[in-house]
């Protein structure tokens, strides 16, 4: 049986063959909100069996920087994007491994993956095979380049797309190249732009009278350049910016990142109004000459202001000057770490790190849905699935299969429970 | 269920984030309606200007969208709004650097609709009133950390990303309670802030800190622990270079002839080689600027290594692989002669159409018919005329 949940999305059953970041992030938003995920991986998809425990403790992901009984179960980041779901191994590539996926599309209501282009069709799996199987089928496909174009089958990923879609044009010291975010930026975008637009054909499939499915192309290059749209266009009015921008605002001054006391602390401030400006320049004791400045001037004298600043806040305690500059109504922050975020007192009052316990890496906190809902609120209610854990309950549960079928299938390699070699 | 195109949204965004879900709503076919004051919305004219005199940030978000221009300070016009409320679907709310919505004391029922309020913080907790802009929001979440090098200070991200980020958001959330509508009977309050969201988007960062006790740094242009997923300059520009696994990296080095590279223990793994990445750049950095941007792109892409060019918006226009595709679109009808991202993703049962911004109240007058039937509250001349009635 799919699963019941509470949420929003209850009742809907997704198969997702998605690795890494942006595919498990867009399902786990959609798990978070009730989706039954199912998650349909082959046996060697976690990696090997054993970690090298040197790889262990560079990567920093694994608990206790230990690669543990079962590593291929204990990876924090994957665990971090897994939780809500369900894991069945099959090997799509066996005609037995394909025949049970294609049972389970008839019982789906989404299959989404983020291959190339060219896998599912040489699967046998294309969505015309998919429609034929279940007209309600929604079927999203996420390549980094899309179906079509020149660069179809290119490889790409997140930490390459980000560049590629201008982004990192648009980053940059004011005497430095194109930089990149600290983050593999189009994955995430990518994530979010596909739980839309799985829950739009949903959506579509309800009002539609035969209750019809649909295909979704997300090329994670296009969606990417969607969100610097206006940068897109200024540069056809303007040309490009000729150097990046540092840390400055396009119309607003000062804006920047000033050092305070301690090893690598530093505060994000911006000044939006002459009225924050004043607020500034008496906290900070500057005189009239500084206080009196208009927007244009606070530009020209930009690199002056930022050494004032710097000079106020150095030696200052980052967390008390973000209190005193947001009570006096300037946009400030702290330059927060991971521990920072991870503990922090607002973040903590809106429990947005729920701790979630798993049988082999043990209790973490891990961040929440970011998405608060009054009636159909997020809920986290089971951990990560250990490599094929809900084999049985789905092959024998769903399809109907026995447990002579799962030896059978556990014997020619199609399933396992752990890696293998 | 409603079909997409009968949705009503009633849009009331100061801010990216917002606007950004209404330009998704617009986009697909719902019909949106921006609620704006008498004046126009200050984004109208808030950076670069493109067609019209409008800025290009107000004419990209708005694509589509009606505008009801009404003064919520008076009664009739807070009463039009209210109405409008009554008839929406969804009724999305934002605003930065502010913290709290101010229409949002207006709105008495609105048991159909769904009520999205986007906000820097979030509307509790002890930091609820305090103001963000992207800058900031990229700082406090933990980005702003990671980006730029070592030891310099920390470095912003790309423009307005935070409020996309939330706009997406509140889109997604908007959408699932549509989708839980029809079970409920009735709508929701969703409450989204840019620090939760950008807090949910780290790859490694917090995992790292949870589980290894380790605080991850910024690494300049490389990434994460593994080597070379990094940026090289080449003759006329730079590449983007990613790496997963030796594979990739393997079948480029070959073909650029430095196979043997990888034999060297300091250089085995991507983990050996992020620890001498100074080193293994000092060899690969060289070749790399005697080649051009296209040059290196082809050798790898012809051995599936990811590569890609570093692109500039003029690169990114001018590229073969969008224009094939069709990805830049004009807006139907408008004077906008720029040309715009198109959709972030295609539906093969779902049309995606990119129609101009509104003019100030353009759009509004079949609204105001609507729930103003008598023209009682219109005549109160609390709205600005639609310039197409």
């Amino acid at each position: 049986m799919p699963e019941r949940t509470g949420g929003a999305l209850v009742g809907i059953t997704i198969l997702d063959l998605t690795r890494v970041w942006a595919g498990p992030l867009a399902t786990r938003i959609l798990g978070d909100l009730g989706a039954d995920v199912i998650k349909v991986e082959a046996i060697w998809s976690r990696g090997p069996k054993a970690v090298p425990e040197a790889d262990v403790r560079v990567s920093g992901r694994y608990p206790g920087n230990l690669a543990g009984e079962r590593p291929w179960n204990r990876e924090g980041m994957f665990n971090k994007l897994n939780r809500n779901k369900r894991s069945v191994t099959l090997q799509l590539d066996t005609a037995e491994g394909k025949e049970l996926f294609e049972r389970l599309v008839v019982q789906a209501d989404v299959v989404i993956e983020n291959y190339t282009p060219r896998v599912m069709p040489q699967l046998g799996l294309g969505y015309e095979r998919l429609r034929e199987l279940n007209p309600g089928i929604v079927y999203l496909s996420m390549p980094g380049y899309g179906w079509t174009g020149p660069s179809r089958d290119f490889a790409a990923l997140g930490t390459t797309l980000e560049p590629e879609a201008g982004l990192s044009s648009l980053m940059g010291y004011r005497d430095s190249g194109p930089y990149k975010s600290g983050v593999a930026w189009a994955d995430p975008v990518a994530a979010m732009h596909g739980a839309a637009a799985m829950l739009v054909a949903l959506i579509d499939r309800e009002a539609h009278p035969q209750r019809l499915g649909q295909a979704i192309e997300l090329a994670q290059l296009e969606g990417m350049i969607c969100f610097i749209g206006p940068q897109v266009m200024d540069a056809q009015y303007a040309g490009p910016a000729l150097a990046p921008p540092g840390n400055r605002h396009p119309h607003q001054a000062p804006q920047g990142c000033y050092p305070c006391a301690g090893d690598d602390r530093w505060i994000a401030i911006t000044v939006t109004n002459d009225e924050e400006w004043l607020a500034l320049c008496r906290l900070a004791g500057f005189d009239q000459a500084l206080s009196d400045l208009t927007l244009d001037a606070r530009f020209a004298l930009h690199d002056q202001i930022d050494a004032k600043i710097a000079g106020w806040t150095s030696g200052q305690v980052r967390d008390d000057l973000e209190r005193l500059l947001q009570q006096n109504g300037i946009a400030a922050c702290s330059v927060n770490n991971a521990r920072d975020v991870v503990e922090h007192e607002h973040l903590t009052s809106r429990q947005f790190f729920p701790v979630i316990e798993h049988p082999d890496a043990g209790r973490h906190h891990f961040p929440g849905l970011p998405i608060q809902m009054s009636a159909t609120p997020a809920a986290y209610r089971r951990p990560s699935p250990g490599l094929g854990e809900h084999n049985r309950e789905i092959l024998v549960g769903m399809l109907g299969l026995t447990d002579e079928d799962l030896a059978r299938l556990t014997e020619a390699k199609v399933i396992a429970e752990e890696p293998p070699g | 269920m409603k079909p997409f195109s009968e949705l009503v949204v009633v849009e009331v965004a100061g801010s990216v984030a917002g606007a950004y879900a209404g330009k998704l709503f617009s986009d697909l076919g719902a019909r949106v309606v921006k609620v704006e004051p008498p004046a126009g919305d200050p984004t109208r004219w808030t950076g670069p200007l493109g067609g019209g005199g409008v800025s290009t940030t107000f004419q990209y978000l708005n694509t589509g969208k009606s505008s009801l221009a009404v003064d919520l300070g008076t009664r009739s016009g807070e009463a039009i709004f209210q109405r409008l409320c009554a008839a929406a679907d969804v009724i999305i709310e934002s605003f930065s650097p502010g913290p709290a919505a101010p229409l949002a004391d207006h709105l008495t029922s609105h048991d159909q609709a769904t009520r999205v309020r986007i906000s820097p913080f979030g509307l509790t907790g002890p930091s609820a009133s305090w103001k963000s802009t992207p800058f900031t929001d990229f700082a406090v979440s933990g980005h702003m950390y990671l980006t730029g090098e070592p030891d310099r200070e920390p470095l912003q991200g790309a423009p307005m990303q935070t409020l996309y980020a939330a706009g997406t958001h509140g889109f997604i959330g908007a959408l699932a309670a549509l989708h839980a509508r029809s079970g409920l009977g009735h709508g929701q309050d969703i409450d989204v802030s840019h620090f939760e969201v950008m807090a949910s988007l780290h790859q490694w960062t917090s995992v790292r800190y949870t589980h290894g006790g380790i605080i991850q740094r910024r690494v300049g242009n490389r990434y994460g622990s593994l080597h070379p997923s990094t940026i090289y300059q080449c003759k006329d520009g730079y590449v983007a270079f990613g790496a997963v696994g030796n594979e990739p990296l393997e079948r480029f080095l070959a073909v650029v002839g430095m196979a043997e590279l990888l034999q060297e223990p300091r250089f085995a793994s991507g983990a050996e080689r992020f620890a001498n990445a100074d080193a293994f750049d000092a060899i690969l950095g060289p070749w790399m600027l005697g080649h051009t941007v296209s040059e290196v792109v082809e050798l790898g892409q012809a051995v599936r290594a990811p590569v890609a060019p570093v692109n500039t918006i003029a690169d990114l226009l001018g590229g073969a692989h969008l224009n094939e595709r069709g990805f830049w679109m004009v807006p139907e009808g408008g004077n906008e002669s720029a040309r715009y991202p198109g959709p972030p993703f295609r539906m093969s049962g779902h049309e995606w159409r990119l129609r101009p911004a509104p003019e100030v109240g353009q759009g509004s007058a079949p609204w105001v018919d609507e729930v103003d039937a008598g023209q009682h509250l219109r005549r109160a001349a609390i709205v600005r005329d639609d310039p197409d009635a």
